[in-house]
């Protein structure tokens, strides 16, 4: 009876199948006619709007089948009918795997096709997106459907939900209380996909079972409530807790063994690029000595707890270095990457930016206070070397897929796309390279850690994208490349991959320091 | 019996909807139900064929404990009820066609002499039909498979008489040997065909008997006398509704014998010219202890039942 059921449904949503089918299509369409340069920019706000009103779609195509054999309730037809809940369920699987995942997976899977990529890897992104999409829109919203019985009804629980996710956690913890989540905007944040994926996985087992078995819709919203505040306290997980889960996923465990961080007082104090802004004077440059990184390698801080205390121990303030209670501070400003500074160089001397409230940072900075850093560190090595000529080149390379350079608009830059299926490096490096001799600009780096075990892609499409900016001429003339616009027709950018091999934590204990003494300084 | 249920309780938060009900509805009967709205019975029914479940008791149905009816049980229950939800978007032929595998014994030459006595669109949407056809629509999807139960709750609710008549000539023809279970307050439709009757009120089940005994017990009497008369202090039990027009006393007997009818006239009149004595109709029957109830209070119901 499942088939029988399931082409009931599916004649009763017929339409509605039909239209979010389109949606998908057309969207798939559209991103491979953009092609690696998406441009105009109002055709790629469109597409935007095609992936959304997809995943919109299956939102909705979902609850409304469930809707179709609405749970609560005591009118229902089918509740005095010969109907087997078994059958029951598996027609609602069925129907959200088929009929609404499945032109998904045909609207991807083309996309990979018409973009050039193999049949199995097309499939096997679509695949996988088709499961991200199942684990994060459709269950949810099976569940959701499961204990509604009007969409009115659901989109009202949608509402309700989103003014409890504003007001509590929005506003009440992050902004009033000041809480940071741990994890966001961090290379671990995939844990917070992880437990909503787990979440949604077990919840809609349980929360179906529940429903079609034992009509316990009460206890079902309960617990997708329960559900809801348990993925957004995942967010909130202590750092060490989740880092210490990370350590455990290295690939490459004890190749950081010999990296070591000291504080090196003798680098002096962090000198301002010319013409650049005074600092602010809630944030100081700590300078550091590194040493032990491999050669090819990247040392990245994924976080750093730092322990203000006076002579007595008593502690004077605590927090992250990259963000401050009272929101001074930011991630990016606060990376720290280091690299080797040349081939076969002993250690790497660095300023590490660390922000400090503006009021504590004034009463401490000129007494002689205890650091303590705890460092959250990830050790990257360069996997793959990658060329493609610096302009106009369209290859497949194996590992990043189809890419392709052309030079901007301002004709200062040069732009890299790639477009792949599967996961793509996080952390790469790209620099131009004059072909007939050996001269070539510096490095520029583009990291933006992701340490998922996950190979999905979940937006826009299921395909992987890289890309990045190599400049090679300044127009304020403060920089000179070696290979500048002149050279370029005979160059090739040249792109390193880096993987991560081991997340590992360092201790720095400064015993006494006086901040001021590093604030920044203006350039020369 | 088809349908036992021992001492259901429901409560909605802090509503009673019914209290220790106990009923039993032997096989093959026309079993009504009967109370005035918001007594308990859609309640009773929706416990019965666990739609919703109870706060304690337990009931059988078909031999099997109501809050595990599966779809075994349901192959042999017909369901028509005043509110019931079908799938508004599907035209009548489409939802025929779509309850049509669920029944082993589904006998699609029943199917096309009900659809077409019921005259009822095939191709048009169930949610554009009227109450009344929605109505004939649900009782043509709960006969096709001769099931042994035909539960019916409310079933004439803002029903036309005509089509009220029409329903209940279609299940008359159909009945045979199943078991009916009607919930209803419109109590000369019912009259005709129940055998046995329950009667609820406040979610208490006042009494259960078979019509026979009931219309053999319940009787109304007027007795004239030679004289006019006043109200008597003291009346034997089971005396209801009674009133006095000048030398005309009447009442309802609900524990009618004839000897003890007699005996009890003498003792308590003198002067009899003439005593009548007449069936009361189910209505009747239903109004009069309806209120004689809420004049005593349930405490004391005992006393006409």
């Amino acid at each position: 009876m499942v088939w029988h059921i399931l082409r009931k449904d599916l004649r009763l949503l017929r339409i509605g199948v039909l239209v979010v089918a389109t949606i998908h299509l057309a969207g798939a369409a559209l991103r491979s006619w953009l092609g690696l340069f998406p441009e105009p920019r109002q055709l790629v706000i469109v597409a935007d709007l095609l992936s959304l009103l997809s995943l919109l779609g299956i939102v909705v195509l979902t609850v409304a089948v469930m809707h179709e054999d609405a749970v609560p309730g005591v009118r229902q037809d089918w509740l005095i009918r010969p109907i087997n809940r078994i059958d029951l369920v598996f027609a609602k699987l069925l129907f959200v795997m088929l009929v609404v995942q499945g032109p998904l997976l045909l609207a991807d899977l083309s996309q990979g096709l018409l973009d050039g990529l193999t049949f199995p890897d097309s499939l096997g992104a679509a695949a996988a997106r088709n499961a991200a999409v199942l684990c994060f829109f459709s269950l949810p919203a099976l569940m959701i459907g499961a204990v509604t019985r009007s969409q009115m009804e659901s989109f009202a629980v949608a509402v309700v939900g989103l003014i409890i996710y504003v007001a509590v956690f929005l506003l009440g913890v992050v902004l009033l209380l000041g809480v940071r989540t741990s994890i966001g905007g961090s290379g671990l944040s995939w844990m917070f996909g992880a437990t909503w994926y787990a979440l949604a996985l077990v919840g809609s087992a349980v929360v179906v079972w529940l429903q079609f078995f034992w009509r316990k819709t009460s206890i079902a919203r309960c617990l997708i409530g329960a559900g809801g505040a348990a993925i957004i306290l995942s967010s909130f997980v202590p750092w060490r807790a989740a880092f210490a889960l990370q350590e455990r996923l290295s690939k490459q465990p004890s190749s950081a063994a010999a990296i070591e961080l000291a504080f090196n007082p003798l680098l002096g104090p962090f000198k301002l690029p010319a013409g650049s802004a005074a600092a602010s004077g809630a944030g100081l440059y700590l300078p550091l000595r590194v040493t032990g990184i491999p050669v090819a390698a990247v040392v990245f801080m994924d976080r750093a707890d730092l322990r203000i205390s006076d002579v007595s121990g008593r502690t004077l303030y605590q927090g992250r270095t990259n963000l401050t209670v009272d929101g001074v501070g930011s991630i990016q400003d606060a990376r720290l990457e280091v690299r080797q500074s040349e081939p076969g160089a002993a250690a790497a001397d660095v300023h590490q930016r660390i922000f400090i409230p503006a009021s504590i940072y004034a009463g401490l900075k000129d007494q002689s206070v205890r650091m303590e850093i705890d460092y959250s560190l990830t050790l990257l090595r360069a996997a793959a070397v990658f060329s493609l000529p610096a302009s106009g080149g369209t290859v497949r390379l194996k590992g990043l897929g189809w890419c392709s350079t052309r030079i901007d608009d301002d004709g200062d830059e040069v732009q890299l796309r790639c477009l792949d299926t599967g996961r793509t490096p996080s952390c790469f490096s790209a620099f131009l390279q004059y072909m007939p001799g050996s001269i070539r600009n510096p490095e520029a780096h583009f990291c933006d850690p992701d340490y998922t075990p996950l190979a999905t892609n979940l937006w826009p499409d299921a395909l992987s994208r890289l890309g990045g900016e190599v400049p090679f001429f300044d127009r304020s003339g403060l920089t000179r490349y070696p290979v500048d616009g002149s050279k370029l027709a005979d160059s090739r950018l040249v792109i390193k991959t880096y993987e991560p091999r081991e997340h590992f934590m360092r201790h720095l204990n400064i015993p006494a320091i006086q901040l001021s003494r590093f604030a920044a300084v203006p350039g020369a | 019996m088809i349908i036992r249920a021992a001492k259901l309780h429901k409560a909605f938060g802090g509503h009673e909807a019914l209290r220790d009900l106990s009923l039993s509805v032997p096989e093959g009967s026309a079993y009504a139900l009967i109370g005035a709205n918001g007594a308990g019975k859609t309640t009773t029914i929706k416990l019965l064929m666990n739609i919703i479940q109870p706060s304690s008791g337990d009931a059988t149905v078909l031999g099997v404990n109501s809050r595990r009816l599966s779809a075994r049980q349901f192959e042999q229950i017909g369901y028509v009820s005043e509110n019931q939800d079908m799938p508004g978007r599907l035209t009548v032929g489409e939802y025929v066609d779509y309850l049509r595998p669920f029944y082993k014994t589904w006998d699609c030459a029943l199917e096309r002499a009900l659809l077409s006595q019921l005259r009822l669109p095939m191709g048009h949407r169930i949610g554009d039909l009227s109450h009344g056809m929605r109505l004939k629509m649900a009782l043509a999807c709960a006969l096709p498979f001769r099931p042994k139960l035909l539960v019916l709750d409310e079933p004439f609710s803002g029903l036309d008489p005509l089509i009220r008549d029409e329903f209940m000539e279609r299940l008359l023809h159909q009945a045979g040997d199943m078991t009916v279970f009607i919930s209803s307050h419109e109590l000369p439709e019912i009259e005709g065909v129940t055998t046995h009757v329950g009667f609820i009120d406040q979610g208490t089940l006042l009494f259960e008997e078979s019509m026979a005994e009931l219309s053999e017990r319940v009787r109304e009497v007027r007795i004239t006398l030679a004289r006019e008369v006043a109200m008597p202090e003291r009346v034997p039990e089971g005396w209801v509704d009674m009133a006095v027009m000048g030398n005309v006393l009447s009442f309802v007997d609900t524990r009618f014998k004839h000897d003890r009818l007699a005996g009890n006239v003498a003792t308590l009149f003198l002067g009899i010219k003439d005593i009548d004595v007449r069936p009361v109709a189910l209505r009747s029957i239903f109004t009069t202890l309806a209120r004689a109830a809420r004049e005593r209070g349930a405490s004391s119901w005992s006393g006409i039942s």
